[in-house]
Formats: C-alpha cells, structure tokens, sequence
C-alpha cells in the first residue's frame, strides 16, 4: 500500500503534462493548417500577380495594319506595325467579301508570328492565296495571342472615286513639241486600302483630221504603275509629242485602268504657233502667223553690179505670205539711186524701151512669165502686172527675178543705195537700206543664188532653161534636201575676176538638222557652226579666181544637204547667203553679192 | 487515464479536422489560382444566313495557360447555348450556334456574353 501510495504521489501533476503534450500536438496540427493557408494565399497572390503582368502586356499591344495589298500572284501581303511596347504574337486573319450577299468570310492561321514592340513586320500573309474581284469589298483582321485585333479594308479601284488633277506643260502647245502631262491622284481614303498598283490611263484627241502627219499625237514616255497608300497622292508623267495646225484643239482624259465609272478628269489644250514676226534682214526664219498680215521681202542683189556691154546681172526679190489668205502682187519696183555732186542720178540701169533697160542688151525675164518689165526712169527697173497680179499661195513664197544690163556710172560706186518695193493686195512694203557697188571700167559682175543642177556652166543658163532660182518650194518635213548654191561671175570679161580666197557664207535656217556639204568643187577650208539657235553656218573659200581666164562668165557650186524641221502647214524659212571678197583688180573693188532665199516647207 | 483518452481523442478529432481543412484551402486556392489564370477572348463572331436559317460562329481564343470549358453563351441576353465545349490552351475553338429567337438583323449590334466552367465570363458587343 505504502508503495500504492507512494506511487500516487509521484503520479500527480502526470494528467498536467499529458493534456499539456495532447494540447501541443493540437496545436501542431492548427500551426500547420495555417501556415498551408498562408502558403496557399501567396499561391493566389503570385497568380494575380502573374496574370496582371499578363494583361499589362495585352494592354501594351496596339497592333494595327499599316499596308495591304494584294500581289501579282494573287497573294495576301500585309504590313503588320505594333505600336506599343509589348511583343505581339499574330495568329490568325480573317477576309470577309463585305459587298457579297450574304456577306463571306474566310479565316486563316497565321503561327504565332511575332511582331516586337515598336517594329513593322512586312509580307505577313504571303502565302495567303487572295483574289479581289473588281466589285467587291473586302475587310481584313488580324488577331493576336493575346486577343488584340486590328481591321482594315481592302477596295479595288472600281468602288471608290479618287480626286484627280491634270496639269498640262505648256498650257498652250507650239506645233512639233513635246507636251508634258501631269496627272495627280489622291488616295484620301480612309477606311480601305487599294491593294493593288494603280496604272493609269490617258486617251487624246485632237481636233484636226484627218489623223496623220500633220495632225497626231506620238507618246514618247508613258508611266508605269503606282501603289497609292492611304493618305498618299501620286503623280503620273507623260510626254507626248503634238502635231497640228494652229487653233488646234487638244483634249486629255485621263483615269485609272478599272476606275470607278465617272472617276476621270479631262483638260483641254491649244496648238498654238509662235508668232514671229520677222521684218529684218537679220531674220533667219519667217514663221507664219495670222495677225502678221503682210508680206516678207527678201532681195536678191549683184555686188558689185559690173559694168558691161553685153552681160546680165542677177536681180531679184523673194516674196513670202505669211498669212493664210492668197496673197497679189501687181507691181515690184527696183531702186538704185547714186547721184553725182550735183545731184543728177547716174544711169546704174539704163531707161531704155529699146534694148529694154539696158544700153546694149535687152532685159531678160526669168520670173514670171507674165506682166511686164520696164525702166520708166533712171536707176528704176519695175515689174507689172495690175490686171493679172501674180498670186502668192498662203504660207508659201514666190520670187520675181530679172537679169539686166549694168548702167555707167563717170567713177566707181563703192556703195549706192539700193531698195526694193512690193505692192499687193495687202498694200505697199518696201525693204532699203542696202547698197550696191559698181566700177566705171566694167568689171565683175558677182551674184550668189541657188541652182538645181550641180554643173556649174548649167547653173550660168537662165534662158531659155532657168537654172537661177530665188526660192525652193519643194522641200518636206522630214526629207533631206539637195541645196545647191551658186557663187557666181556674171560678166563675160575673162580679165574681171573676184578673187580667190572669196568667201560664200550660207546661213541654214533654225530647224534645219543634219547639214552636210555633199559636194564643195572648187571650194576649199569648209567649215559648219551650229549656233544654239538651231542655226547652221557655212563658209566656203574660192580655191582659186571666179571668172576666167579660159571661161567667163563663171561659177562654182557649193552643194549640201539638210533635214528640213516637222511643220504643221507650208512654212517659209529663210536661208540668207552672202559673199565676202575682192575682185583681181589692180585696185580690189568689194564683192558683196547677197541674197535672201525663201525655202517652203511643205508637211 | 481518462486524461490520456480524452486527449487522444482531442488529436486525433484535431488532426482529421486539420487535413479535411486543409484539403479544402488547397483545394480553394486552386481554384482560385485557375480562375485567375483563365484568359480568353471572343476573337470573332460571324453571323451569317438568312432568318430562318441563321447561325452564328463564335470563335474563342484561350489565351491562358489551361484549358477551358465554354459552357453557356448568351446572344443579347438570352442563353442561347449550354452545351460545353474544351477549348485547350493557346488554341481556339468555334462555336456554331443555330437560329436565335428573334433573329438578328444584318448591320444590327448583337451582345455575346461567354461563360466557362470555372465562372469568368467575356462580354462583348459585334455587328451582325
């Protein structure tokens, strides 16, 4: 019992501890429950946490469709830009044909391609097969991983109507230029792309006819296909060349191949000629123009104008209408006046009736036929015709030549005044101011004037064959063309001579291409300029003296060949020639012989 | 003894309790943590057809890490399917659904309001 109860005594406070032990374990057990929850609470919060990073980078994509278009081959080819920050993943598109009824819609993947942050990826789609009909609609969607999404459309040309303009260089066009036209086009769409290049279109038309040289378009550059993205506007160039008479009409009408009907623009144009207005000696082209209404005069003077008692000097005047009426010329009047110290004029041509104009020989015609030529006074030798004016084509020239007798003159003539006047339908002109030279002892008689053979004894016949001309009215655009110009002695003297190293100067009207000295007999040092003008200068050197010993009178034929320019209409050019020498004189007296030579261009 | 039994019944009533509560906020915070990750989009909604026969495609992206289940959709606030469907992760699934009552106009904006299993919806107005 004593062992009962001591037992009893050492057993107290045991229920203490083992509640105490019971309690602990529960708490144990309590601990771990708690701490589990809180683990599991960081669980949820690292998921939040993770899935707000997540939607931060959802927010940060701004994906959008920069460009699309549709390829030659018929592929899908888009620009694709991400303008936020976060790396979009596209993975797929959707096409819908929004015109079809009912509405169609294809979906395509696209495998995750990634589009960085602030970077444009180009070609996505490419493989996308994609035919656009000309009447439909179509829109366009890329979708992201994330789930963000960009639209655009896509319209062919056919449904939208574009602003266009068109600008014509020059506004007004000179007949044989080049025209430049402009042709502006916006794309001011802003919902759809147009997805293929737009090519441009322009017709022309002029209102001539009949179509053809004269009258016709030639295109020299034609543009090529453009893209136009939105808010772009492109610019399409042609070059054109124009052909037509003046007053001609010029419409262009320029679209787009497959436009929207009523989606052109057209403007009209002139052909409009230069007027030029070319009254001086020193013009080298005559161009017609309808308010210069009257008549161009050329002459064509000896020099010097020997003396002699049985030759003929050339003289001549080339006569020009320039407007597009008929021109009549009734009267043409040489006049060569030189008065002695008391103001009586010397006989430089003699009034004879009986030779005709001279004192020993008759006057000889060469053209024209018709009307009559008299010396009613001194130094005066006159053409006439009131009842049957000679008749002058528009636009065309004529010439009115005449070969007469040298007059006497007591000592030489360095310089008398010489003057031409023309009276027509138009009225009265006169051109003066020119000179002429003649010695007292006989002399020289030096002409310059074109010829259509290339025999220079041929070139000195001007009866009852003429081979001295003082126009060509043969010559067309285009045609290369035979010149023949004769540098001659007149006189038939074997001793007068001019003397080599002479110089025959001829000044090929602008326009005129390819000039080239065919044949340059007895010529030598033959030189060509072409100014900027568009004008040729030719210079040719006497190799040896002109007229004589063995035959007189005498000539040398410089021959060349030039492309005359495009013409609308018969144009008159003017082509001068001149001479610059001595005569084999003990005392060298001035050969100066010139002539202005009308060439009409036909087209 | 008495001391003994009771608290041995204490542990082990404690320890049973401990492990179903445990059971439970692992559970809970799993769920949670799904619910959480669960992200999709209502990447397209295509309405074609003419009334009576009309459909409606609703194309669902998940763009999350698990999979989804789509379980009810309504079109304009009334439920217009309930059948489920599992759409796994990073893919997307189309929905067909057959002829709304009232049918929908062309050019009209339709309401589409998408559920899963796990509670998250989406919400979103297209074009019909």
């Amino acid at each position: 019992m004593g062992i009962t109860n001591f037992n009893r005594e050492h057993r107290r406070g045991l229920s203490s501890v083992v509640g105490a032990v019971f309690m602990i374990l529960v708490m144990i057990g309590a601990l771990n429950v708690a701490l589990l929850a809180i683990k599991q609470q960081d669980k949820v919060t690292q998921a939040v946490v993770e899935k707000s990073n997540s939607n931060v980078g959802k927010l940060n994509e701004a994906i959008k469709i920069s460009e699309v278009r549709v390829t030659a081959s018929n592929k899908l080819n888009m620009t694709v830009t991400n303008t936020g920050g976060a790396t979009a993943k596209l993975v797929s598109v959707y096409i819908v044909n929004e015109t079809a009824s009912p509405k169609v819609q294809y979906r395509y993947d696209l495998n995750n391609i990634p589009v960085d942050g602030r970077v444009s990826v180009p070609n996505v789609g490419s493989n996308l097969a994609l035919t656009i009909k000309n009447n439909m609609k179509y829109s366009v969607k890329v979708v992201t991983a994330a789930g963000n999404s960009a639209t655009t459309g896509i319209t062919p040309i056919s449904q939208v109507a574009l602003p266009m303009s068109l600008t014509i260089i020059p506004p007004t066009v000179v007949p044989g230029a080049n025209v430049t036209v402009l042709f502006t086009v916006t794309n001011n769409l802003t919902d759809y792309n147009l997805p293929v290049p737009l090519t441009p279109t322009l017709s022309h038309t002029l209102s001539c006819s009949p179509v053809g040289t004269g009258c016709q378009f030639i295109d020299k550059i034609t543009p090529s296909s453009q893209t136009i993205q939105k808010g772009s506007t492109a610019i399409f160039q042609w070059v054109t060349w124009v052909n037509g008479p003046d007053g001609t009409v010029l419409t262009f009408n320029a679209s787009l191949t497959n436009a929207k009907p009523g989606n052109f623009v057209i403007t009209k144009s002139n052909v409009q000629i230069v007027t030029q207005a070319q009254g001086s000696f020193q013009a080298e082209q005559i161009v017609g123009a309808d308010l210069l209404v009257k008549p161009e005069v050329f002459p064509i003077f000896p020099g010097p104008f020997g003396e002699s008692t049985t030759s003929l000097a050339l003289w001549g005047v080339s006569i020009a209408n320039p407007v597009n009426q008929t021109m009549k010329v009734s009267r043409v009047v040489f006049t060569l006046t030189s008065p002695d110290a008391q103001g009586n004029q010397y006989q430089l041509i003699f009034p004879n009736a009986s030779p005709n104009c001279g004192q020993n020989v008759a006057l000889q015609v060469l053209y024209p036929s018709h009307g009559t030529w008299t010396c009613p006074g001194t130094g005066i030798m006159m053409w006439r015709d009131t009842a049957n004016p000679e008749q002058i084509a528009p636009y065309t020239a004529q010439s009115f030549l005449v070969r007469v007798q040298p007059g006497i003159v007591a000592s030489d003539e360095p310089a008398f005044i010489t003057g031409v006047t023309v009276f027509t339908s138009y009225g009265q002109f006169a051109k003066t101011g020119y000179a002429g030279n003649m010695r007292d002892n006989g002399g020289v008689i030096g002409n310059v004037y074109l010829t259509n053979t290339q025999t220079p004894a041929t070139a000195l016949i001007s009866s009852p064959t003429n081979h001295m001309f003082g126009n060509m009215s043969s010559l067309r655009s285009g045609v290369p063309f035979l010149f023949n110009v004769t540098l001659a002695d007149l006189d038939s003297s074997t001793s007068t001579k001019i003397k080599s190293g002479a110089t025959l100067i001829v000044n090929v009207p602008q326009g005129f291409t390819n000039v080239n000295v065919t044949s340059s007999a007895g010529f030598t040092g033959i030189t060509k300029k072409t100014f900027t003008d568009g004008s040729t200068h030719i210079e040719a050197t006497l190799v040896s003296d002109l007229g004589g010993p063995t035959t007189s009178p005498d000539a040398k034929i410089l021959s060349f060949k030039a492309t005359p320019p495009a013409v609308v209409r018969p144009t008159v050019f003017l082509m001068h020639t001149l001479t610059d020498g001595v005569t084999t004189d003990a005392t060298p007296f001035s050969v100066d012989a010139f002539g202005g030579f009308a060439l009409v261009v036909r087209p | 003894m008495a001391t003994g039994v009771i608290g041995s019944f204490l542990v082990a009533w404690a320890n049973s309790s401990f492990a179903v509560q445990s059971l439970n906020i692992t559970t809970d915070a799993a769920n949670r943590i799904n619910l959480i990750k669960e992200s999709y989009v209502i990447e397209d909604v295509w309405f074609n057809g003419t009334s009576p026969n009309q459909h409606e495609y609703i194309t669902i992206r998940n763009s999350g890490d698990l999979a989804i289940k789509v379980t009810k959709i309504y079109v304009n606030n009334t439920q217009v399917w309930s059948t489920g469907q599992t759409i796994t992760a990073g893919s997307y699934g189309t929905i067909t659904i057959n002829q709304l009552a009232p049918a929908w106009g062309a050019d009209k904006a339709q309401s589409i309001w998408v559920l899963t299993e796990r509670g998250t919806e989406a919400k979103q107005v297209w074009k019909s």
